[in-house]
């Protein structure tokens, strides 16, 4: 058994309630690792994509997408976006689903595993995410892309490169394949020591009970 | 799909071969390795949120 406890999180870039979940989380992480009992917590995260039809020139927001593409009631779907923008609010965040564009997320995804692969995953991702929820960044563009991978101290000139190239496609595409395997069908969804599932945006109290628990078995084992 | 508690499984069920992502983390190559605690949460399909 590792000493520390591994957690894989499978998301999209575009969900609300895996950014509702991420933050939930991430709370819940603090609380736990601020705890006595603490072991170290692996985070790694994984590429979905919910939408890869999308045309990389798509133009509308999320509901658009939704009523013209999938043919789902707007009515249905503007009260589900309320919600969550309501439980955003509370989990302190922003959802604003009546501006934020809908997107195609690959070369985002690209640009977190360029991140990913120097060892500064996480950073990306949250960099990519406040840009597309809390300043209204399209976030699939190769030049804004770019902008943001010079943000976090990147070489400019090579994250183009890398993302013209499709360089990080694979490994978007092995996420991709992994979560196929695994039969995952809706994100955010969370692994934890390799087999322990919490699917879909928890409380936070469920993801601290959990990683609690994991720790107490590594804490039962050693003795 | 069932819920438990991880303090009620001892072992590894379903998967028998694991597979090694980049990281060096084994994960089951199947569903069937999974345990779910809980799959109450809201989520994002391809045709839904929430």
């Amino acid at each position: 058994m590792s000493d520390s406890i591994k957690v894989d999180i499978w998301s999209d870039i575009g969900c609300p309630w895996c950014w509702i979940g991420k933050h939930k989380f991430e709370d819940a992480l603090a609380v736990y690792e601020a705890s006595e009992s603490s072991i170290p917590v692996e985070v790694e995260y994984h590429s979905f994509e919910l939408h890869p039809d999308t045309p990389l020139d798509f133009v509308g927001t999320e509901l658009d997408w939704l009523t013209s593409a999938r043919g789902m009631p707007a009515s249905q779907i503007a009260a589900n976006m309320r919600r969550a923008a309501a439980i955003a609010e509370a989990a302190g965040t922003v959802y604003d689903y009546a501006n934020l564009k809908h997107i195609n997320s690959i070369k985002a995804h690209q640009l977190v595993h360029y991140a990913k692969a120097r060892g500064t995953q996480r950073a990306a991702l949250d960099r990519v995410l406040k840009a597309f929820y809390l300043q209204g960044r399209g976030v699939e563009d190769v030049q804004d892309l770019a902008d943001l991978g010079a943000e976090l101290g990147f070489d400019r000139d090579d994250v183009v490169r890398a993302l013209e190239a499709d360089e990080y496609l694979p490994a978007v595409r092995a996420d991709i394949d992994q979560a196929r395997a695994l039969d995952i069908h809706v994100v955010p969804f969370f692994i934890m020591d390799g087999r322990y599932v919490l699917s879909g945006a928890q409380e936070s109290s469920a993801y601290a009970d959990l990683l609690t628990k994991l720790a107490g078995q590594r804490v039962e084992v050693s003795r | 799909m069932s819920t438990v508690q991880p303090s009620e499984v001892d072992e590894r069920t379903g998967a028998d071969e694991q597979v090694t992502p980049p990281t060096g983390v084994a994960l089951p190559i199947a569903p069937q390795g999974l345990i779910f605690v809980s799959d109450a949460g809201q989520a994002c399909g391809v045709d839904s949120c929430g």
